[in-house]
């Protein structure tokens, strides 16, 4: 009843709400995701945990690439993406969620233009119209690379290519931006500089945005909100403000949390490879 | 004396069927190759057999499944006897068994190519809008063309030789149904030993030219 009562709540004040279980068969035998936490309208969460704890399988039940076994995601009171109990499960081309994958997976046979305006474009992705045209152009105009529209993913850099891959998903006009490890195919001078664009990008737009990272200096900079994950379990760590606490002792907070070295978890749950 | 028209008819008749048939098969193995690409569990398993199978039974075998399918009595033969559709004994039932005899050729070559293509891609595509239709037509077939390509000029070149489950449905008329495989066998047959060694020739060429060029472009742009 009491979940219920805070589950009314969320509902009344327009929260992101995001509460997902699936369990998935992998080769070591079966890994479950637990993973429920709120955030405040706009708000932003970095999703921190070691590699294979969930994080990028919370950001597919988003998306609705994957289907969760049961559980909610709502982006506020008007937009329910998945509600098992009611029967909702829209699919993921109807989401308007803006997913940047692992490594941005642009499309390789489009030029940057053509892939920035995937999203509204039919069965011919080359043939750009006038007014996508200028809509790719504006996006990359606004994140600095808007000489680069003729180029091929294979011409351009790391950090270019996330631009692109972060054009592209804004062009769709997203209602949440789901960003997984955003920063780590970078060198470590371009990801700090590409971190503070982002962080002034997100506060202009003011999009909710789940960030997935193993950096703890990612979590330092954007976290108002942290999932810990391990073990497919998530772990809300509201305790930060980003801008009274100095980032190493952030880190270090962070690095030494309880949840991610207690032993209770792996009690419950198998672990994944 | 032999006549120019003895080469050049099972010539066109050849290249009329290899082309039709590696059409048909493009289209009927693509899209078999994309519905179980990335499909697990028994039911797949044994679509994919069956599939695949043309390509280890013996050509007698398939022709006669096939007269059994599309025979004058068969399943299928009697209602396109109906519709007045005869496939024994003609260039169309040429068609039919070259179809067959090719299809695991541009099955195999597009599943293996489009399980290449990065699910993330595809991935990403969804979450742009696209329905799984259009990522089909504008990822995963230009990101797969290379392999599928290549078995579609593989197809080619073995219809251009398909020999026994052809005889076994459209027989070996003269001028009718009578390809270049046909063609030879029937000329070495009647001793016409000049007839033979120049159809032989103009086989070997043809096919050499159709692997040269789908080399070549194959080679042709690629993007890293």
């Amino acid at each position: 009843m009491a979940a219920l009562g805070l589950a009314w709540l969320w509902y009344k004040e327009g929260l992101l709400y995001i509460d997902v279980h699936k369990t998935v068969g992998t080769g070591l035998g079966a890994f479950s995701l637990h993973s429920t936490f709120s955030l405040p309208e706009h708000g932003l969460a970095v999703l921190f945990g070691a590699s294979g704890s969930g994080k990028t399988l919370t950001l597919h039940c988003v998306a609705g690439l994957v289907q969760p076994d049961y559980g909610t995601v709502r982006l506020h009171a008007q937009r329910v993406l998945y509600d098992s109990a009611a029967g909702i499960a829209i699919p993921a081309r109807h989401r308007r969620v803006g997913y940047m994958a692992q490594e941005y997976a642009l499309f390789p046979h489009l030029t940057v233009e053509q892939n920035v305006a995937y999203g509204l474009t039919g069965l011919l992705p080359r043939c750009l119209n006038a007014e996508q045209r200028e809509k790719a152009q504006a996006l990359l105009s606004m994140l600095g690379i808007g000489q680069l529209a003729k180029r091929l993913p294979s011409q351009i850099s790391g950090g270019q290519k996330q631009r692109v891959a972060l054009a592209r998903a804004l062009c769709v006009q997203p209602e949440i931006l789901l960003l997984d490890e955003p920063f780590s195919a970078l060198d470590p001078l371009l990801r700090r500089r590409l971190r503070v664009e982002l962080g002034e990008l997100l506060e202009a737009l003011r999009l909710p945005c789940l960030i997935i990272s193993h950096d703890p200096d990612d979590v330092a900079y954007f976290a108002d909100n942290l999932i810990l994950y391990k073990q497919g379990q998530a772990h809300h760590w509201q305790a930060f403000d980003r801008h009274a606490v100095p980032a190493h002792e952030m880190t270090e907070a962070l690095l030494a949390a309880p949840f991610l070295h207690s032993e209770e978890v792996d009690a419950v749950e198998p672990a994944r490879g | 004396m032999l006549e120019w028209s003895e080469i050049t008819v099972p010539l066109l008749l050849s290249l009329r069927v290899a082309a039709l048939a590696t059409a048909f098969s493009f289209v009927l193995g693509t899209g078999m190759a994309w519905f179980l690409a990335r499909r697990r569990g028994a039911l797949p398993a044994v679509i994919n057999a069956l599939c695949t199978l043309p390509l280890v039974l013996p050509p007698t075998v398939l022709g006669y499944y096939l007269i059994l399918v599309v025979g004058r009595r068969g399943v299928l033969g009697s209602a396109l006897g109906e519709l007045g559709i005869n496939l024994i004994f003609s260039w169309q039932g040429a068609v039919v068994a070259a179809t067959v005899v090719v299809f695991p050729l541009i099955y195999t070559s597009s599943r293996a190519a489009l399980e290449q293509v990065d699910k993330r891609l595809e991935d990403a595509a969804r979450t742009l809008g696209a329905s799984e239709w259009r990522i089909f037509l504008t990822l995963s077939l230009p990101l797969a063309w290379r392999g599928i390509f290549a078995g579609v000029m593989l197809a080619f070149a073995r219809g251009m030789g398909e020999f026994g489950a052809t005889l076994m449905i459209a027989g070996n008329i003269p001028n009718k149904t009578q390809t270049l495989a046909l063609a030879i066998y029937d000329a070495f047959q009647q001793g016409n030993d000049a007839r033979a060694t120049l159809l032989v020739l103009v086989t070997s060429a043809l096919c050499i030219a159709v692997l040269v060029s789908a080399e070549r472009i194959a080679a042709w742009r690629r993007w890293g």
